[in-house]
């Protein structure tokens, strides 16, 4: 018997990386503290969280205390090698799998000093049709606002580990959603940079030609300082330059064949949206060059064909041994005909085409990302609403770069968000907006009980 | 190749996702070039192999 949480408190005593980092360096706490409250908040919650697939205590204990991240324990999706580690990305396909290499973005990791933890909840390869997964060789993970309903998929776990405090940061990977729909279910922050920033390699792909790495962190300033760690940029600094001046253009409408978003959605946007009139921004309404709804077709056709391409082998050698949801889309790419799959990708990029003229008046896009509240696990058509019915297709068609961030909280305290979208490369513009409306609003300081 | 036990399967997941596909515009200029997934800058995995690197 599960209970449901429906609880949170304000007075949690887990750090942002930005606190623990300050902690730190004032002397107020020491890596070893940081890195053993995150094991006892494993300890105590992933037998019913289920959001950490495989611990690596041992490893993270040994990781050295040096370089920017030190003493920042983080988790990665099970999706991407990690030398010594399993990877079996909750497929029976992989039992047994162990990698034998850190993939790169894990080694970029590893340089910055920060503790890696362990592996990661994730959906079977990464991919599925929208309903969560009950027939696969690990649990479903479960939302710690809500212990029944959804933590957003596929990088299931990541979104969870990080409100929960299990780690400070996590990485996941990112087709139509996989990284930004866990931090809006989850209340967390979530982050895709330009394609190629962060690199794939090393793990394993899901659409070949959508598929990115992505931070999942607390805050967006949170976010700013491990890519910053990563990257050598310098988002954190960009992003505190505040709002004022920004150019952001609201989308509200899905267009045809989605719904409007959920009334609580809803009202958090607007009201969000005065926040960062209030700060200087320049609001403005826009349109997308082509709709949400259109964009999701061509992902949904680009993704079933490419997966299909991936798991053509294994579809036809040892079907029973994969989950539906993963099977149900692998027969359906193979119905894709190659004139259909150029259909969609000659959309794309005349749609990558046009955004690179609408950033010519725009800064920044403000839009939902799903249109639902977390659904409950296993309740259809709830679940696959959630990740069906979004607007998150077209930064992932287009390759921008994509942020959600939580914008609030509904009646029954479930989070609410939106999403930040912008041209490549000008990230920097991405983090002014939910810096400047993370500093203005009071919405991090809720964690789950 | 589809396995048999699932060929009714496919084929109704195959109507589904062609309905899908036949909502896509087609009115493109003859010159209007797909998008290539295997050398664009939009790539996001296209290098990626199992424990392959660099």
């Amino acid at each position: 018997m599960i209970t449901p949480v429906h609880t949170y408190c304000m007075q949690s005593a887990i750090p942002t990386v930005a606190g623990a980092l300050t902690a730190m360096a004032e002397g107020s706490t020491r890596p070893e503290d940081i890195l053993e409250a995150c094991l006892t908040r494993i300890a105590a919650q992933n037998g019913t969280l289920h959001a950490v697939h495989h611990l690596d205590e041992a490893g993270a204990r040994a990781t050295r205390d040096t370089g920017a991240l030190a003493g920042i324990p983080w988790g990665i999706k099970d999706n991407f090698d990690v030398a010594g580690l399993p990877c079996i990305a909750n497929s029976r396909l992989r039992a047994g799998r162990m990698a034998t290499q850190d993939a790169p973005i894990v080694s970029m990791l590893r340089q910055t000093g920060a503790p890696l933890i362990g592996k990661l909840a994730t959906w079977e390869y990464g991919t599925g049709t929208g309903a969560e997964h009950f027939d696969l060789p690990n649990p479903p993970a479960r939302n710690p606002w809500d212990t029944e309903r959804f933590t957003g998929g596929s990088s299931t776990g990541a979104g969870v580990a990080v409100a929960t405090g299990m780690t400070l940061f996590a990485i996941g990977s990112d087709t139509t959603g996989s990284v930004r729909l866990p931090a809006a279910a989850t209340g967390c922050c979530g982050v895709l940079m330009t394609p190629g920033v962060l690199p794939m390699e090393g793990g394993l792909p899901n659409t070949y030609s959508m598929d990115r790495p992505g931070p999942i962190t607390w805050t967006a300033e949170d976010a700013a300082i491990v890519l910053d760690a990563m990257l050598g940029t310098q988002l954190r600094a960009a992003g505190s330059a505040g709002a004022t001046g920004l150019r952001v253009a609201v989308v509200r409408d899905p267009g045809p064949g989605l719904p409007t978003a959920q009334a609580e959605l809803a009202a958090a946007f607007e009201a969000g949206l005065s926040v960062l009139s209030r700060l200087g921004a320049r609001i403005t309404e826009a349109k997308l060059p082509w709709t949400a709804s259109t964009c999701l077709d061509a992902a949904r056709v680009i993704g079933a064909a490419e997966s299909a391409s991936i798991h053509e082998e294994e579809l036809r050698k040892t079907p029973e041994l994969m989950g539906a949801a993963l099977r149900d889309k692998l027969l359906a790419g193979m119905g894709v005909s190659a004139v259909d799959y150029l259909a969609a990708q000659r959309l794309r990029r005349a749609f990558s085409d046009a955004m690179e003229r609408f950033w010519d008046a725009h800064d920044v896009v403000l839009c939902f990302g799903t249109l639902h509240l977390p659904p409950r696990l296993g309740v259809e058509p709830e679940s696959s609403n959630y990740t069906m019915e979004t607007m998150l297709t077209p930064a992932s068609l287009a390759g921008l770069p994509a942020l959600v961030q939580c914008t609030g909280f509904s009646e029954a305290g479930l989070p609410l968000h939106w999403q930040i979208m912008t041209r490549q490369g000008n990230e920097a513009a991405m983090f002014r907006a939910a810096m400047a409306f993370e500093g203005a609003t009071d919405w991090r300081s809720r964690r789950p009980a | 190749m589809i396995p048999p036990q699932y060929a009714a399967r496919a084929a109704e997941l195959a109507k589904g996702i062609t309905a899908i596909a036949a909502r896509l515009p087609r009115d493109w200029p003859k010159e209007h070039p797909p998008a290539n997934p295997a050398c664009e800058a939009t790539t996001g995995s296209a290098k990626t192999g199992e424990q392959k690197y660099g």
